[in-house]
């Protein structure tokens, strides 16, 4: 059994532990603080993975500071879940990516929340980069999707995703290293429960900027209302830079109450250009899923070249030499100042294919 | 990018606090030289403020001493510009305190640097990294 201290990379934590099936015990969460133990999120983060999972086991102390969570199998399955408002669907999302290939059955799940918040990544980005980045390790694309059903902004939420992932026997080891230029950008800016024009505003100002750089930008605009709104009013702006091999940037950067559409727009793509000046091939909030399924991959080396690492990222390296035992090799590349990580996967294979 | 360049040993901020052995890895953590270690003494019995306001001054990446410190895959930057300061500091800590550097896109010299990250900008080979030897005469980046 791993033993950890306090609510820190608490999904990082559960989602390795669920799939190198080894035990962990988180103790000391929030221990000092004036509300301790586990927050309502990431009870429901349990909660989900036990609708995903098979003969699990959770123990939780009297004031919620200690965890103690044995892994089951991955099932998958048709699912439902709803997600809360603390934080949004996005930080759900991003575990099931990982731990839905490794499943009995595909996952179909219909996940219920926020859809866009400033905390996580919205589901536009997983939608167009995620996903698509997914394809690298040989996961059908054709049976992958997120559909966006319902738009929920914070605080109230409302929204409504449904995501669906098929399963996988092993992953491919991969190759990024040419991350090309950028040869277009795309997004979405959307508006819910307010004026549609707010949605202009954001693209007017991003463009103002993006335009400097490069011709081919086109931000597609959506407004919801009715039923399909959410409780809330809100807006963001999500920007996906594309390069000639096919590499994908993104930066997104959500309204909050009081924050105006322009300023909006501009700090989007703002943070692009910075996700574009670290270089790498893929963008930062990519990082993480990226190298974990690198090293679930067969025992083969993989490649993959980064712009900066960011606190989660290498965190999530530690982790992974912990649950998994597979050291990344890190580098600069002093020709372009990126980084080069490559790993020996660990030769992880889905196991409900395994013979019991 | 220079400092970038110099610092060498990735691999050991990334698994040197792990290789130092501890589970409890509050103090080695390559970026935890600001805003970690809240844990001293003096805060013996009271409780921890870090409600609602404190979370997300932590999520920007600073405090990886912090035990409780949230959970995001995103990378947070505080968007007023302080590019300098935050090259300056980022020789001292580690790649987590380099996240807050950001550009001013306004500046013709900063977009110079960027602009052969696109189509638009110079194919030839050399083009990627001549921050030097390109002479002024093709400088014009605005």
């Amino acid at each position: 059994m791993l033993r950890f201290r306090g609510s820190r990379y608490f999904r990082q934590r559960l989602v390795c532990s669920t799939l190198s099936g080894r035990a962990i015990r988180i103790d000391d969460i929030r221990a000092l603080d004036e509300r301790p133990g586990l927050r309502e999120f990431e009870a429901s983060l349990l909660r989900l993975l036990e609708k995903i999972t098979n003969g699990c086991t959770i123990e939780i102390n009297e004031t919620g500071t200690s965890l103690r969570y044995k892994p089951g199998f991955i099932v998958g399955g048709t699912i439902t879940h709803d997600c809360g408002t603390a934080r949004s669907i996005g930080y759900f999302l991003e575990a099931l990516v990982c731990l839905a290939p490794f499943g009995k059955k595909a996952l179909a799940a219909t996940l219920r929340g926020i859809t866009n918040a400033e905390e996580d990544l919205s589901v536009d980005l997983i939608r167009t980069v995620t996903l698509p980045n997914l394809k690298h390790f040989g996961i059908d694309e054709e049976n992958l999707e997120l559909k966006i059903a319902k738009r929920g902004a914070p605080p109230e939420g409302g929204g409504e995703v449904i995501f669906k992932c098929p399963v996988v026997k092993q992953l491919r080891p991969i190759q990024l290293l040419d991350e090309g230029k950028i040869k277009r950008i795309r997004g979405v800016a959307y508006v819910t429960r307010m004026s549609p024009q707010a949605a202009n505003r954001m693209v007017d100002s991003a463009r103002a900027l993006l335009n400097k750089f490069i011709p081919d930008v086109y931000i597609y605009t959506d407004h919801y209302k009715g039923n399909d709104s959410g409780r809330s009013p809100g807006f963001a702006l999500s920007l996906v830079a594309e390069s000639t091999t096919g590499t994908l940037l993104c930066a997104e950067k959500v309204g909050e109450a009081g924050s105006m559409p322009e300023d909006i727009g501009t700090a989007a793509a703002r943070l692009l250009m910075e996700e574009i000046m670290k270089g790498g091939c893929v963008d930062t909030s990519a990082q993480g899923t990226m190298l974990l399924l690198m090293a679930l991959g067969p025992e083969d080396v993989s490649k993959i070249r980064l712009g900066k690492l960011s606190p989660y990222t290498v965190e999530l390296l530690r982790h992974i030499r912990q649950f998994f035992s597979v050291t990344f090799k890190v580098k600069v590349d002093p020709e372009s100042d990126t980084l080069l990580a490559s790993c020996l996967g660990a030769g992880f294979t889905n196991m409900s294919r395994r013979v019991m | 990018a220079k400092r970038f360049r110099r610092r060498a040993n990735f691999m050991d901020i990334i698994y040197g606090p792990l290789l130092r052995g501890a589970d409890d890895r509050s103090g080695g953590a390559g970026g935890g030289g600001g805003g970690g270690g809240g844990d001293s003494e003096d805060e013996f019995f009271k409780p921890a403020k870090r409600g609602a306001g404190a979370g997300r001054a932590a999520k920007g990446g600073g405090g990886e001493g912090d035990l409780d410190v949230e959970e995001s895959s995103k990378w947070f930057a505080d968007l007023t510009l302080e590019e300098e300061a935050g090259e300056e500091a980022a020789g001292e800590r580690g790649p987590a305190a380099r996240c807050t550097a950001l550009h001013d896109w306004d500046d013709p010299e900063v977009r110079r640097r960027i602009r052969n990250k696109f189509v638009t900008g110079d194919w030839s080979k050399r083009g990627e990294d001549d921050e030097e030897g390109e002479g002024e005469a093709g400088a014009d980046g605005a």
